[in-house]
């Protein structure tokens, strides 16, 4: 298996010097944990860290919004700056690959660093037709746009692009402002109206049908596009979020209407947040139908009552997550990749460790370190 | 190498990115304010550095609002300039002027009403030496959960509520609360997920939301308790009152106001406590204040109060108490109001003169693990219930007072009697002192949580009693049954040496009122795990129990 860094630990994003000297220090990190790894196993594994670039950092936006011609979000304008407000308008091929190019300089990929995936944070691919301004036609355009440039990436630079990560949305149908005389007796207030979990699922599900739309046609000339990995998300609000959910959405993937999307999507096995919404290993491997979705996989520490937040995994955290990475090990073997049906796209056999907004960068080699240990476990020299 | 630290500034400086520009002139002044009081320093003597970071409470916010921005929180550490010295503490910060922003880009509202100082989205606070210096205060090792172990590995929760974001000042409560309980609690839910909790919760599918419409607004009361309860958190709420009727026989207890004594028998227990007042109140901008009897928020010199035209003042208010101090006439206890400052000061009295208006007496919720269903008072009973129902708590005290201090020996119905039971001299310091503690602790755990009960002792001493006791204790398989006891320890008002009177009584917090009434003495009586008799150096269980 491989091990990468997704690049949200610096909320500055990848254009920014600070983060580069980071990545540059977790080589030295990497560089470490490879050389206890046997010969024989060091053939398929990069000899650079490589990285999961978050496209949803403020600064990144901004800089990336120069290169499409966005120029009020460019120039801080709209603020805070989000991938709604840059990458909503379908980019033309140019764009598409000054993007991909912007982002290969970026993270050091004529030194050899392959970017291993995408990851965007898009709720508003689900979001109903109530809300103000339309949002889900603008997340589906921005997340088309994101999977493009993951093709360029793979096209004009050879990364693996093996997947882009993209979340299944919140119940949030629409948030209602106060309200004069609509609250007998007290005070007006600002209303959320929740859906049904299903229907953000269809809502959800008929994005990613468009994407695929209008994306499928363009495999011809550009070549193979990342699949999406769908993200669960703990959280009472979030409509992907724990087992039952896991479930309903799987069996709507299952249906026949939804047979165009099977070699377009599968999920992102995040191991804190599956740890955190309760979901096990031992269900995960009971479930064919969920096993083979499972294109990649985000680990980090985490507590088992909140997402706090990322954090470096405690020795606790380690024990609960041992039988996920028996269960990787098992995923990654040949045996499981042929078993997958015939068109479905592959686990990518890549651990990218997670660790949002970091104090200091020693608790992200510390990660890096833990997971590392873990992934690369009983290949040693 | 530190990560993703942002400049300060001050004034407008829109477009720039730093922390006037995300929180809002408004917020980071309110944040300085609150720092210059909190350390009791001028905002020269401390220095704050600045670091966007994951905050429970914005992403949560983001969640209910279906936002993908600004999940993130600004991180504010502050030093003390002379020394160079850290603080021991955090504060997430709400990025107030961007939330609004996001909102009216997603939802095509502009929220006019967001309230422009509730800045702190969560925080975890170590000693402060000017506010905290003398109290019993809670904590819980959350400094791990944040990335922050070697700033505050242990801390009390703070958060100030924004109407925005799902979560009142109940809320806020109720979250500040469940961390500190978080090691009896199944889930620790952010403040939007406690609203929609309380709104939607589906009832008897466990976590499940039902869809339909959330008015962003604060609980009542037993939606408090309920939110508790609810399996998915799995806590006990219980709903209590108490005031200081000086005509009431009961108006003291052991010297002490009978609502401070209860207020801090739960406090020292480790059991947080909401308290439900009324902001007007706390802020002395209604009721009566003179010299004497002065608000919570004037005897704090606080450089913020409400105005008595701010709609916000005359609604129904809820505090979290996180410590306790005690003091001769009253104690002192310390105040979470997430509508200001964490580490109020306030007494009992206070506290009661800050009730709700239509209350006789202050109401307030201990939180506690699920299994202490024996509060000390016993649940105030619900507007639509009668006072008994199956699982109702009892109440502890008074069991106590029926049989230890009755006017005629109440007399059992199922055993014939409490004759059984020793007497308390009449001169004995009464009813002594309580605690929870679990039973499933570690010796070195109880010991902490036991050696308090011998106060009046010499620290040698107190731990000396405490080991014997625990180890007479542990020998009887009366006691291994339940997790939570209640333990009491009642004397001679000053004790001095190990071996001189006293009695200790072990109470099952874990025992449930029965249906009907008549069985109440019953209960009472079977609640008493054992009553242990202390002289001349050792612990002798009565042996009838």
């Amino acid at each position: 298996m491989k091990l990468a860094l997704m690049t949200s630990f610096s909320t500055f994003g990848v254009f920014d010097d600070e983060t580069r000297a980071s990545l540059e220090a977790c080589d030295g990190t990497y560089r470490a944990l490879r050389s206890g790894i046997s010969a024989s196993h060091t053939n398929h594994i990069p000899a650079k860290l490589p990285v999961e670039i978050y496209l949803a950092m403020e600064r990144d936006l901004r800089h990336l919004a120069r290169v499409v011609g966005k120029e009020s979000v460019a120039s801080g304008g709209m603020r805070p700056a989000s991938v709604l407000t840059t990458l909503n308008q379908r980019l033309t091929e140019p764009e598409v690959v000054g993007v991909a190019d912007a982002l290969h300089r970026a993270i050091g990929g004529d030194e050899g660093r392959e970017i291993v995936a995408l990851a965007s944070f898009l709720p508003e691919l689900a979001s109903s037709d109530l809300v103000g301004p339309p949002t889900r036609q603008p997340a589906q355009v921005a997340l088309a746009n994101i999977i493009r440039v993951g093709g360029a990436l793979r096209r004009r630079h050879g990364h693996p692009v093996h997947v882009v990560e993209a979340v299944c949305g919140s119940l949030v149908e629409r948030l209602t402002p106060p309200a004069e005389g609509d609250d007998l007796g007290d005070a007006p207030r600002w209303k959320v109206t929740l859906d049904d979990r299903d229907k953000v699922f269809d809502r959800l599900l008929e994005s990613l049908h468009l994407i695929w739309r209008e994306l499928g046609p363009l495999e011809a000339q550009a070549g193979p596009l990342p699949p999406i990995a769908l993200e669960l998300e703990p959280g009472l609000c979030f409509a992907l979020r724990g087992p039952r959910s896991l479930t309903a959405l799987t069996e709507k993937l299952a249906e026949p209407v939804n047979r165009p999307l099977q070699a377009r999507v599968g999920y992102n096995l995040d191991l804190s947040h599956f740890a955190i919404a309760g979901v096990s290993a031992v269900e995960v491997r009971a479930n064919r139908e969920i096993c083979d979705r499972i294109l990649h996989v985000h680990a980090s520490g985490f507590h088992p009552q909140a997402h706090f937040g990322d954090c470096s995994p405690s020795e606790d955290n380690l024990r609960k997550l041992d039988p996920w990475f028996e269960f990787l090990r098992e995923l990654d073997s040949e045996a499981m990749r042929s078993r997958r049906p015939n068109g479905w796209p592959q686990f990518s056999g890549c651990v990218s460790v997670e660790y949002e907004a970091a104090g200091e960068l020693g608790s992200v080699q510390e990660s890096l370190l833990q997971f590392g240990t873990r992934v690369w476990g009983g290949c040693g020299a | 190498m530190r990560l993703n630290s942002i400049p300060d500034s001050e004034g407008d400086s829109a477009g720039s990115g730093d922390v006037s520009d995300q929180l809002g002139a408004t917020g980071r002044k309110f944040f300085l304010d609150m720092l210059a009081w909190l350390f009791h320093q001028r905002t020269e003597s401390f220095r704050v550095d600045y670091r966007i970071a994951p905050s429970l409470t914005t992403r949560s916010e983001c969640e209910l609002l279906g936002l993908s921005a600004p999940r993130f929180a600004i991180r504010g550490y502050v030093t003390d300039q002379h020394s160079g010295v850290p603080h021991p503490a955090f504060f997430n910060l709400r990025r107030l002027q961007w939330l609004a922003n996001a909102i009216e880009q997603t939802h095509g509202h502009k929220p006019v009403d967001v309230p422009k100082h509730a800045v702190v989205a969560d925080a975890l606070l170590g000693d402060m030496p000017w506010r905290t210096a003398g109290f019993q205060r809670l904590s819980c090792q959350l400094g791990r959960a944040y990335g922050e172990e070697a700033t505050v590995p242990s801390g009390t929760p703070f958060m100030q509520h924004v109407d925005i974001g799902g979560g009142m000042c109940a809320q806020a409560c109720l979250q500040m609360a469940i961390c500190l309980q978080h090691q009896h609690a199944s889930i620790i839910p952010s403040v939007a997920e406690l609203t929609a909790l309380a709104e939607r919760g589906r009832r008897g599918r466990q976590g499940e939301i039902e869809p339909g419409e959330i008015r962003l607004k604060g609980l009542k009361s037993m939606q408090i308790v309920d939110v508790l309860c609810n399996p998915l958190i799995r806590l006990n709420g219980c709903m209590e009152s108490a005031g200081l009727d000086a005509e009431d026989p009961d108006y003291e207890l052991d010297g002490t106001p009978f609502l401070s004594f209860v207020l801090a028998t739960y406090l020292e227990s480790q059991v947080p406590v909401i308290a439900l007042v009324r902001l007007a109140r706390l802020a002395g901008i209604e009721g009566t204040e003179d010299e004497q009897r002065q608000s919570i928020y004037k005897t704090n010199r606080l450089p913020f109060r409400p105005q008595a035209s701010d709609a916000t003042s005359v609604r129904d208010h809820a505090v979290l108490l996180v410590g306790v101090r005690r003091r001769t006439a009253d104690h002192d206890f310390l105040i979470n109001d997430p509508a200001m400052f964490p580490f109020l000061h306030g007494t009992g009295r206070q506290l009661c003169d800050s009730r709700n208006v239509v209350q006789p007496e202050l109401q307030f919720i201990p939180v506690l693990p699920s299994g202490v269903v024996l509060s000390l008072l016993g649940s105030t009973p619900r507007p639509d219930q009668g006072f008994l129902e199956e699982s109702h708590p009892g109440a502890l005290l008074w069991m106590v007072k029926s049989m230890q201090r009755p006017r005629a020996r109440l007399r059992s119905p199922k055993t014939g009697g409490f004759g059984d039971l020793p007497l308390v001299p009449q001169d004995w310091c009464w009813p002594g002192q309580f605690r929870l503690v679990d039973w499933r602790q570690s010796e070195d755990e109880l010991l902490v949580s036991c050696a308090s009960l011998f106060g009046g002792h010499t620290d040698a001493n107190r731990r000396r009693l405490a080991i014997q006791w625990i180890r007479e204790m542990r020998q009887n398989p009366r006691h291994q049954a339940g997790r939570w006891k209640w333990m009491q320890s009642i004397g001679p008002a000053r004790q001095l040496n190990a071996g001189e009177l006293g009695q200790l009584w072990v109470w099952d917090a874990q025992c449930r009122f029965p249906n009907p009434a008549s069985s109440l003495l019953n209960t009472a009586y079977s609640s008493v795990e054992g009553v242990y008799d202390r002289g001349a150096g050792c612990f002798r269980r009565f042996p009838s129990l």
